[in-house]
């Protein structure tokens, strides 16, 4: 019974958030931050148990692997649109996904992160089933960094344009490819919000940073270890 | 009749992107790769894709209900955080910092790298 429940409870709490995320029409009311808080909140004072409502979810989560391959789709119609700039738009988001990873497990090891912690905050900035595939190839703690993963994304989505706005080079669509990059899904909503040109740049290099981001990311990692020792 | 080409079409697609898995999951097996398999199958369907291989709408039937239910998938594993809250609070700032400093620096560099590349602003 207890198992139904479980099972029911990830998607209604979903379409719950989401109808209230359209009426609001904030950024801070994520509907998948709210159902993640909402139930593990539950789970926690209700004294549930965590393993039994990740066994009840595993129809769910067994399509998780599916799903990123069906991103071939999106990927597919964001190419045309970036064919003739194709070298410049992946350098740019390569720096996005080097830079991200650096800086975040560099200050993570000065100020003195285990090397789980480490792994967890790596894959801070690509879009959340992929920093969950990253983190526990790492050696992270997926949940952390998925939830690390949606308050970027959050946070981003409302500073990214004001602090963008304050160079004299601000454009479209290098402001797009930066929240793309750094901010995925949720800055590519914002972006796509401020105008098309922005949203289109902001989805290109979502995309592109979710193929480069589990490609790069294990050999900066590797790099980091050989060099700091940790 | 039409119920049943579109049931056809949804086993199809869906039968595409799981073959797309399989091999990925065979390829990185096979190979020792350190790649997800989930990953180097969105590479392997990209390029099918853009060959031409296989037309989008071959795809998009079941494609595009996995890419709109996406969350529901991953949603359980973010509630496993609730077994990790003691290390959370330990380290707060820590992660705050850490991941507040490579947004802000990605956000800043990758903007004034693509400005000065020009990307989007060629005649």
């Amino acid at each position: 019974m207890i198992e139904l429940l479980f099972f029911l409870l990830t998607p209604l709490l979903f379409f719950v958030f989401k109808q209230i995320q359209k009426v609001l029409n904030v950024t801070f009311a994520n509907p998948i931050l709210l159902s993640i808080l909402v139930i593990a909140v539950g789970l926690y004072m209700g004294g549930g148990s965590y393993i039994q409502y990740q066994a009840a979810n595993v129809p769910f989560t067994s399509l998780l692997e599916l799903a990123i391959v069906a991103l071939a789709i999106p990927l597919y119609n964001e190419f045309e649109t970036i064919k003739k700039d194709f070298l410049n738009v992946l350098l740019c988001v390569c720096t996005g996904v080097i830079t991200s990873s650096t800086v975040a497990i560099t200050v993570a090891y000065l100020l003195g992160a285990s090397d789980q912690l480490i792994a967890t905050v790596a894959p801070n900035a690509v879009t959340t089933p992929i920093a969950i595939t990253v983190a526990t190839n790492l050696g992270g703690i997926a949940p952390l960094s998925a939830v690390i993963v949606i308050c970027v994304g959050i946070v981003g989505a409302i500073i990214a344009i004001p602090l963008l706005t304050l160079f004299k080079s601000f454009n479209s669509a290098s402001s797009g490819l930066a929240i793309g990059v750094a901010c995925h899904a949720i800055g590519t909503a914002r972006a796509l919000e401020y105008n098309a040109a922005m949203g289109a740049y902001a989805s290109t290099s979502l995309i592109l940073s979710t193929v480069l981001t589990p490609l790069l990311l294990p050999a900066i990692f590797s790099i980091f270890k050989l060099v700091s020792g940790f | 009749m039409s119920r049943i080409s579109t049931l056809t079409k949804l086993i199809v697609s869906l039968a595409i992107i799981l073959s797309c898995l399989m091999v990925s999951k065979a390829l990185v097996a096979l190979f020792e790769l350190t790649i997800p398999a989930s990953v180097l199958g969105l590479l392997l369907l990209f390029f099918l894709l853009n060959r031409g291989w296989i037309k989008k709408e071959q795809v998009t039937p079941s494609g595009n209900i996995l890419l709109k239910y996406f969350p529901l998938f991953f949603i359980p594993s973010g509630v496993g955080i609730v077994e990790h809250i003691v290390l959370v609070q330990a380290n707060l700032y820590l992660i705050l910092t850490a991941v507040l400093a490579a947004t802000l620096s990605t956000l800043l560099v990758v903007s004034q790298l693509a400005s000065k590349l020009k990307v989007g602003q060629r005649d």
